[in-house]
């Protein structure tokens, strides 16, 4: 699993799911959370963040920057290349995973999911980037 | 459209609504769907305080799909989704109710897509309220979807007309 002294990143633009997630990471141990309501704020924060961002998760279907484009960005800056990145997503249509996994997608989690399927997916996420 | 081809949306909008609340607020849902007017939907949509809607389109159609809630419910749904206590509606929780909506419409089209619709991505907005009415007035009929839970009682309706 990640360090649980992890800064993690939380990109969603309903404050209701950002505290979803906050409150199932903080069940599992970490406490360095920071937030945003897109993309474009997400890039802002990964880019600001010291000590530097250590995992994202993202929503895909946000205004203004998607999580697909947030992570297309990421992925093409050689800083950010290997940067755990989990897309959240309502969407589970074949197409849509496939083109997140194009990207570089580290793992994604289908909506309506419980803190189990949170843990079971940063869990994945992390043998996957230490592979 | 075959009226069998059509069945697969109530179905799979009963049942995201069912799984949608099962996993993220651990509750169990009993829903029952019928087809109701404009008048007697706007009567039921009288005791909502939160409502949310979308407009929903695919080829040869477009509708709406709205999802609203008695205050007494949404708060206890938001406890259970947030685990906090939240004492009103407000700009700083009323978007549970969008999440929700959104939750649910992607995991039904995804069903009813598979069955050949080729419905598109939407996204809610959240009106707050007293006793607000569903804005669908532009259909002369709904389909209305009347939900139980430990949590209260709220409803989801959805309406579909062929376009020009």
């Amino acid at each position: 699993m990640f360090d649980l002294k992890s800064r993690i990143l939380v990109i969603d633009d309903m404050m209701t799911m950002r505290k979803i997630v906050a409150k199932n990471l903080k069940e599992l141990g970490f406490h360095d959370i920071q937030d945003a309501a897109d993309g474009n704020l997400g890039w802002q924060a990964l880019t600001a963040s010291n000590p530097p961002i250590q995992l994202i998760i993202s929503d895909w279907n946000m205004p203004n920057c998607s999580g697909l484009e947030l992570l297309k960005k990421v992925r093409a800056d050689s800083k950010y290349a290997k940067l755990p990145f989990v897309l959240l997503t309502a969407e589970a249509e074949a197409t849509q995973v496939k083109e997140a996994l194009a990207a570089g997608v580290t793992n994604y989690i289908i909506k309506p999911f419980t803190g189990d399927t949170l843990k079971q997916k940063l869990e994945q996420a992390h043998k996957k980037v230490a592979a | 459209m075959s009226a069998s081809h059509e069945r697969i949306i109530p179905v799979s909008l009963q049942q995201a609504i069912v799984d949608t609340f099962k996993v993220q607020l651990g509750t169990d849902t009993k829903v029952s769907v019928a087809t109701t007017t404009a008048d007697e939907t706007h009567q039921s949509a009288s005791l909502l305080d939160v409502v949310s809607i979308m407009g929903v389109s695919c080829t040869g159609f477009t509708g709406s799909l709205a999802l609203g809630f008695p205050k007494s419910t949404f708060l206890n749904v938001l406890e259970a989704m947030l685990g906090e206590k939240h004492t009103d509606i407000s700009d700083s929780n009323a978007d549970a109710c969008s999440e929700l909506l959104n939750i649910i419409y992607a995991s039904a089209r995804v069903k009813i897509n598979g069955s050949g619709f080729d419905f598109q991505p939407a996204i809610p907005a959240t009106i707050c309220g007293k006793e607000i009415s569903l804005p669908l007035g532009q259909f002369s009929s709904f389909m209305k979807f009347s939900c139980e839970t430990p949590k209260g009682s709220f409803l989801m309706a959805f309406c579909l007309k062929r376009t020009k």
